[in-house]
């Protein structure tokens, strides 16, 4: 799958949690999750499940903890979907 | 020591997943995750345990300066009493206090003079809590350093203040009393 295809089906799972609009527009790959999006902590989590289901894989712990942005979380996706 | 945490329970009945096997594996604690295996984990007991990790996370990132972590399974709570918990990870633990009512859950590092009023307001001697505060008016005063901790510029100097947003719900914790009554006395904590 290609990055853009990643990136655009991610800011479609984070856009139902996202409390800065303008970070929001503004998204690239260096977007943080937290200070940037400023999406509440309990929403990571549902962001964590929703990649799971889009993308069909399975998160480890180990891995989730790093998922607080968008690159990181591309990095992630790439290693698992490839 | 700086930590706080709001939930503001109508909008988190709206969070639905909770409940979910998932979902609780992803927050809870391996030790949690057997301590409730046998047990229902109900709405409000999760969401206090929820609050105590995140004031507990909010400590410990500012005390050992770390990049910012989602990992909730890393921290482990065991209640003292129902208003009190005890969190830990790795080496590092903190007791947290929670005021719980039917509205919200708002947890603290712990203060012994924390009380809570009967108006739904908690007042501490160096935090502010209110329902509907309007954040924007600190906004402009904030900063965050590189892994996100937030601080506040006062009289050109940067303060130590831990903030939690939720719903209806804002409050701030600051390191210095000095620092609360100056902007009380500013004008700037207004509703």
């Amino acid at each position: 799958m290609k990055e853009d295809l990643i990136i655009q089906k991610l800011k479609a799972i984070v856009e139902p949690y996202v409390n800065n609009q303008s970070a929001f527009s503004n998204l690239s790959k260096e977007s943080s999750f937290i200070s940037d999006l400023e999406i509440n902590s309990a929403h990571l989590v549902d962001v964590i499940l929703d990649v799971e289901d889009e993308f069909d894989i399975r998160i480890e712990n180990e891995e989730m903890e790093q998922m607080t942005s968008v690159g990181a979380s591309l990095n992630i996706i790439q290693q698992k979907i490839s | 020591m700086l930590g706080n945490d709001v939930v503001d329970l109508e909008l988190a009945q709206h969070q639905i997943r909770w409940e979910t096997k998932a979902f609780q594996q992803k927050v809870l604690h391996p030790l949690e995750i057997k301590k409730y295996k046998d047990k229902v984990l109900g709405f409000t007991d999760f969401w206090k345990i929820w609050s105590c990790k995140e004031v507990a996370y909010k400590a410990h990132q500012r005390k050992f300066n770390l990049k910012p972590r989602l990992n909730p399974f890393d921290f482990s709570v065991s209640e003292i009493s129902t208003s009190r918990s005890e969190v830990k990870i790795d080496n590092y633990k903190c007791e947290v206090a929670s005021f719980i009512n039917p509205n919200f859950i708002y947890s603290i590092i712990h203060n012994p003079e924390a009380v809570s009023s009967q108006n739904f307001e908690i007042s501490s001697y160096n935090s502010y809590f209110k329902k509907d505060l309007n954040r924007n008016c600190l906004n402009h005063m904030l900063h965050k350093d590189k892994n996100g901790i937030p601080y506040i510029k006062i009289n050109s100097s940067f303060k130590p203040i831990s903030i939690t947003h939720h719903g209806k719900y804002v409050a701030f914790q600051f390191q210095d009393k000095t620092d609360l009554n100056f902007l009380w006395n500013a004008d700037i904590l207004k509703s």
